[in-house]
């Protein structure tokens, strides 16, 4: 199964490559307030569109503001949106799921004809549906994220279930006297948590790809507040004179996406789970 | 679902355990004898008729009676692997039953486990392994010890030894044999092999597309029959020494 | 007298693994002639599966080590090519494994696997492998071979995959016939069915079987000659009738009384 393309990496070293990488990129996250050289929201007009110094390691952009501080306090958003939306639809999509797998019925077939309305719709259309309803901003965007979010977890997490319903073992725990509610929490959560833990880094990309791309839109967070997508959208009118403007943020937006990409794709290879495209 | 005429599965069973003794239930495949342990493990809701337990039936009954039924009425099925958590160890296995009935210390559920570990011939060092460590008669082994440990008053035994071979089997219907002397537990043997059916049981029944078509209340009886089912079945058994075979080559 | 289809001759093997190299099968020597049926016996994990796998070189070649002799109508089968292997499997050796859903598509219908089959190894028209597939499961007494070519595997029950799969095996007269755990899975009407098939094409064809079992009944009904093996090694080899009378090693007496007789059915 595995010895197709033979990789440059190992998974495991590739797995462990990732993870430590990850796991920097959190700690700078956290510590941006020590790290960062300047307030990310400090205007100086007369150090407007510099270039790279020991002041300012990635130069400055048109307000004069410090491109690395913005980065760094960029990252603090983008990643913590994306983990809230993750978490937070994967939640919704557990209890949706797991109700509807395993009460089946009128239940399961109403839940489902919410998901199909929902899924009829491509997500970008959806989510700037949503945003046109709720109004720009962060808060509102997350937001229409997670509703869109929430679906795909729900289908997967029924089919889980639905599989996981025939096996032996469940009916052996009826006979044993456990109650459904248990059943539930000892038996399926468990067995249908895994394999949603390597689906889930890939779809942390997703979801710094979709912030970026409404706050790109100006859609998502608000100047002054420094997000990634959002500096790309306030440095595309420089892009002919300073393009590190761009550049930057959009280096590092492909950097965490990448990375979460190889670490889900190593992830799925050892244990063999399929991804969604 | 089996479509055999009419969409019916099972057709005017009358089927009677009585306290302490194992019925062995005969019978092809798609004849309907899981399907009637389904019914009888409460599982599934017959169209018609009534399950009986103790006199009560046990799909009209209150929480309380079915809470009683649902613990004197066990199982162990064919496939020891797919009856377990994979993820789960032997001790969270085994305890998950006793959790359910009995309000104990984790201490004093260890000791009941270990009991009912060594009785089907395991040992304490099994109760932290996980099922996949194990070969078939042995997880076999343990999903009996999960039946027996609520001391129910019958188990329904749907094939359970034949996903095993010979020498595990013998092992494993022996060791059914003497915890039905002790505890005085009563057995539906579901089964297709007259031979494991014939050492375990006292009564024998034959079930023919979903119909009984025999019940005989001794062993002796059954082979005795003229009945065309039980012919039929006696015919099927394979020999048991070449001499006696029908098939190959004549031996000398 | 006895033409000699298979001998297998001080077969070991070992495979690799990251602790070191395990031996699975020790010494194993036997041989099936022409029209006779070897019995296989042991429990599960004795090596009866890695033995067939050897025959039919499927074992994988970079981890497993296989040595000795194992020849097919004098041909040596040890260290040949897997393009020359493919066209003795199939043609020459045929197998039939335990569970007959396996050994088929589930996307094609069984004319259509059978077919292909025919094709594969012989170079007649569609419509030629489509006559000798209804002929070879006439043979086996299966009905309405013209709507059976039509079913999908899964419309069809264990039993009646088993004897498809046997009728399949058998159309292409294989000298050798592979049978692996045929009857375990069917239920005891069926058993029979199988055996008699096997015993069939055995009688019509002169194949040579190597019967892979567990089950003693099996062996009693149709084995002339026993090998029992445990734990990779071969413990015993007579004649059947030799081995139920005078079992001389331990394990095969422990075999032999590990099954109760019912008392009441009695021998012919």
């Amino acid at each position: 199964m595995m010895t197709k393309g033979k990789n440059l990496f190992s998974h495991q070293k590739l797995i462990s490559i990732c993870v430590v990488l990850l796991g920097l990129l959190l700690i700078v996250t956290i510590c941006a307030p020590w790290i960062a050289p300047h307030d990310p929201a400090a205007v100086n007009l007369a150090m407007k569109l510099k270039g790279s110094s020991w002041e300012y390691p990635l130069g400055t952009d048109q307000l004069g503001r410090c491109n690395l501080s913005r980065i760094l306090y960029g990252a603090r958003v983008s990643l913590g949106c994306a983990l809230l939306i993750f978490l937070s639809s994967l939640l919704i999509g557990l209890i949706v799921g797991l109700l509807s797998g395993y009460k089946g019925g009128w239940i399961d077939h109403v839940l489902m004809r919410i998901c199909d309305g929902i899924m009829a719709f491509p997500n970008l259309v959806l989510i700037l549906g949503l945003v046109g309803i709720f109004g720009p901003g962060l808060s509102q965007v997350v937001l229409a994220l997670m509703l869109v979010q929430w679906v795909y977890y729900a289908r997967v997490f029924r089919g889980m279930v639905l599989s996981l319903k025939e096996q032996n073992f469940i009916a052996a725990a009826k006979i044993s006297g456990t109650s459904h509610w248990n059943i539930m929490r000892k038996h399926m959560i468990p067995n249908v948590l895994p394999p949603l833990a390597v689906i889930g880094t890939l779809e942390m990309g997703w979801a710094i790809m979709d912030i970026s791309a409404m706050s790109f839109l100006g859609l998502g967070v608000q100047p002054p507040m420094p997000e990634w997508g959002a500096m790309i959208h306030e440095g595309k009118s420089y892009i002919q004179t300073n393009p590190q403007l761009m550049l930057y943020p959009g280096l590092v937006i492909m950097a965490v996406v990448v990375l979460f990409n190889l670490l889900g794709e190593a992830l799925s290879e050892k244990y063999g789970i399929k991804r969604r495209v | 679902m089996r479509k055999k005429g009419a969409d019916q599965v099972l057709n005017g069973v009358n089927l009677i355990i009585e306290e302490g003794t194992c019925v062995g239930l005969l019978g092809q495949s798609g004849a309907g004898k899981s399907t009637l342990g389904r019914i009888i493990l409460g599982l599934e809701k017959p169209k018609a008729g009534q399950v009986l337990f103790e006199g009560q039936d046990i799909y009209c009954a209150d929480q309380r009676t079915r809470k009683h039924y649902r613990r004197h009425v066990q199982a162990v099925f064919q496939d020891s692997y797919s009856a377990v958590n994979p993820r789960w160890t032997v001790e969270q296995i085994l305890s998950e039953p006793l959790e359910n009935y009995e309000t104990m210390s984790r201490k004093e559920r260890k000791i009941v486990l270990i009991h009912w570990l060594e009785r089907v011939g395991l040992s304490e060092k099994d109760l932290s392994k996980y099922p996949h460590q194990f070969s078939g008669g042995q997880l076999q082994r343990i999903n009996i010890a999960r039946a027996l440990l609520l001391q129910p008053k019958l188990v329904v035994l749907d094939e359970s030894v034949s996903s095993l071979d010979m020498v595990t089997q013998g092992v494993i219907l022996d060791l059914l044999v003497e915890l039905k002397k002790e505890l005085g537990v009563a057995y539906l043997f579901i089964t297709h092999d007259m031979t494991a059916a014939y050492h375990l049981s006292d009564q024998l029944a034959i079930l023919d597309q979903g119909e009984l078509v025999a019940q005989f209340r001794s062993k002796d009886d059954f082979f005795s029959s003229e009945e065309i089912a039980v012919q039929k079945m006696r015919d099927a058994m394979l020999a048991d020494h070449p001499l006696s075979r029908t098939i190959g080559r004549p031996v000398r | 007298m006895q033409e000699s289809i298979l001998q297998i001759e001080n077969l070991h093997v070992q495979t690799k693994t990251p602790h070191g190299t395990t031996s699975l099968i020790q010494d194993v020597s036997f041989e099936v002639g022409r029209g006779q049926i070897v019995g296989l016996i042991g429990e599960s994990g004795c090596g009866k599966t890695v033995t067939s796998m050897s025959i039919l070189h499927m074992l994988d070649r970079k981890t497993t080590d296989v040595t000795g002799s194992i020849t097919l109508q004098g041909r040596e089968l040890i260290g040949m090519s897997e393009r020359a292997m493919r066209s003795i499997r199939g043609k020459d050796i045929s197998y039939i494994m335990q569970n007959p859903m396996n050994s088929f598509t589930p996307v094609w219908t069984i004319g259509h696997q059978l077919i292909e089959t025919i094709r594969r190894h012989t170079t007649v028209s569609k419509r030629q492998a489509k006559a000798k597939a209804m002929d070879a499961l006439a043979q086996m007494n299966l009905p309405q071979p013209d709507k059976l070519l039509n079913k999908y595997p899964f419309e069809l029950s264990g039993g009646m995959l088993q004897r498809v799969m046997i009728a399949m095996a058998a159309c292409m007269h294989p000298p050798l016939l592979i049978a692996d755990e045929p009857t375990t899975a069917l239920d005891v009407h069926t058993q029979k069915l199988v055996l008699e098939h096997l015993n069939q094409i055995r009688h019509e064809y002169g194949t040579a079987i190597l019967l892979i079992t567990h089950d003693l009944g099996v062996i009693a009904e149709m084995a002339d000659q026993v090998v029992v093996m445990r734990q990779g090694e071969m413990v015993e080899k007579a004649e059947v009738l030799e081995l139920f009378e005078n079992p001389k090693h331990d394990y095969t007496k422990k075999l032999l009384a590990a099954r109760p007789s019912i008392p009441a059915v009695c021998p012919i």
